[in-house]
């Protein structure tokens, strides 16, 4: 914390709280220390009027960086649960830097070597590919390596691809069984979300 | 400018707990509008807010049972947010500090904004990409989010002098762009 001031004076400290004063979160105490100071002292009474301009000045700066489907979505009628749901099923391909498919390449290494050959396992988009993913599973971020394949196990869910940005894995169940698969995976206390996903969900 | 927290925060978020959807979009579209200007106004790319935003509110998702009450939750939710961004940014290795945008405004370019609020506010848009995240994420927690400096400490995980001195030199920073500008707005 080399950049932190230290306060020699009173004058000092009002100078450090007049933003809280503007903004009105200042403890009583501190509101009347602040404001007996602000009596004596015309430096800090203008630096406040400047303060209260700026807080003025700023609140009404429209945002230019916003997202412009966050906008969007601000007040259409989808369920948010649904759609960072499905980001998290698409995410990956979207997101991928050269550090996160590495990443989810070393996932899926550690992931799988051990139990299944890497032939039975595809990456989601591969010319290759046989049957695409049809469910995403997101385990909590300190489920161990060995609890995730039993659980894909237990399910008869093979793995597709993943992580995704947001740390979760396409898999394939049995269609015929999917449900009951899901079912399976979210009785698990290590899965956060089991849900299906389909060619039609897509972005 | 910002809602207050209600026990409905609480109880809202008792039932995210509880893996209820429902309450999820409601804390989501309660939430959403604040984190997204947060975020916009702190990383300032709007590809990495909006996967910020979807990661920030995941999170909730995920986490809300870990929610104990003990902070308000707006400040355990924008303490996701901010740590997210800081990550994003490292991850893509975003500049921290906008050095040419003082140079890019150029008043004589666009004379729309050679006027009034909206020259200011360009003007203090250039001042704020100037600055570093960090000092962008207090001003817009105090101007516009209206939070106590404590409070602000807890979601940077800070010291409060660290706060006050943050704001301190981004308020010096901002005067000194707007230099003969700001009077105007008294």
């Amino acid at each position: 914390m080399g950049n932190v001031l230290h306060l020699r004076d009173d004058h000092e400290q009002a100078q450090m709280l007049l933003p809280w004063r503007v903004n009105g979160t200042l403890e009583p105490g501190e509101a009347a220390l602040l404001e007996a100071h602000l009596a004596d002292c015309e430096e800090c009474r203008e630096d406040l009027s400047a303060s209260l301009a700026m807080r003025r000045l700023y609140a009404a700066m429209p945002v230019e960086d916003m997202p412009e489907r966050t906008v969007r979505l601000a007040g259409a009628n989808v369920s948010p649960l649904h759609r960072l749901r499905r980001r998290l099923s698409t995410g990956w391909g979207r997101a991928a830097s050269g550090a996160m498919a590495a990443a989810a390449a070393v996932a899926l290494v550690v992931l799988l070597m051990p139990a299944e050959p890497a032939g039975d396992y595809r990456l989601l988009g591969s010319d290759t590919a046989g049957q695409p993913g049809n469910a995403i599973v997101l385990f909590s971020p300190d489920t161990p390596e060995r609890d995730m394949r039993a659980a894909l196990d237990g399910a008869e869910a093979k793995l597709v691809d993943g992580p995704t940005a947001s740390g979760a894995y396409i898999v394939r169940v049995p269609e015929a069984a999917r449900g009951a698969a899901l079912e399976q995976l979210r009785s698990l206390p290590q899965v956060v979300l089991a849900e299906p996903v389909d060619a039609a969900d897509g972005p | 400018m910002t809602q207050p927290e209600t026990t409905s925060d609480l109880q809202l978020i008792a039932r995210v707990g509880q893996r209820d959807a429902e309450a999820f979009d409601e804390l989501y579209r309660k939430y959403q509008a604040r984190l997204g200007r947060f975020l916009a106004n702190v990383v300032r790319q709007p590809q990495i807010v909006e996967e910020v935003l979807d990661d920030t509110l995941m999170v909730v998702w995920e986490r809300a049972s870990d929610f104990k009450g003990e902070s308000k939750l707006s400040t355990w939710i924008f303490a996701i947010a901010y740590r997210k961004a800081m990550k994003a940014l490292r991850r893509y290795d975003a500049p921290l500090e906008d050095h040419e945008a003082e140079n890019r405004l150029s008043p004589e370019a666009d004379p729309e904004q050679t006027f009034g609020q909206t020259r200011l506010h360009a003007l203090l848009r250039a001042a704020m990409a100037q600055l570093s995240p960090d000092h962008r994420a207090v001003v817009e927690l105090t101007y516009f989010q209206d939070l106590s400096y404590r409070e602000i400490a807890a979601i940077m995980e800070c010291p409060v002098d660290t706060v006050k001195t943050r704001m301190f030199y981004a308020r010096r920073q901002l005067k000194r762009c707007l230099d003969g500008e700001l009077p105007d707005w008294i």
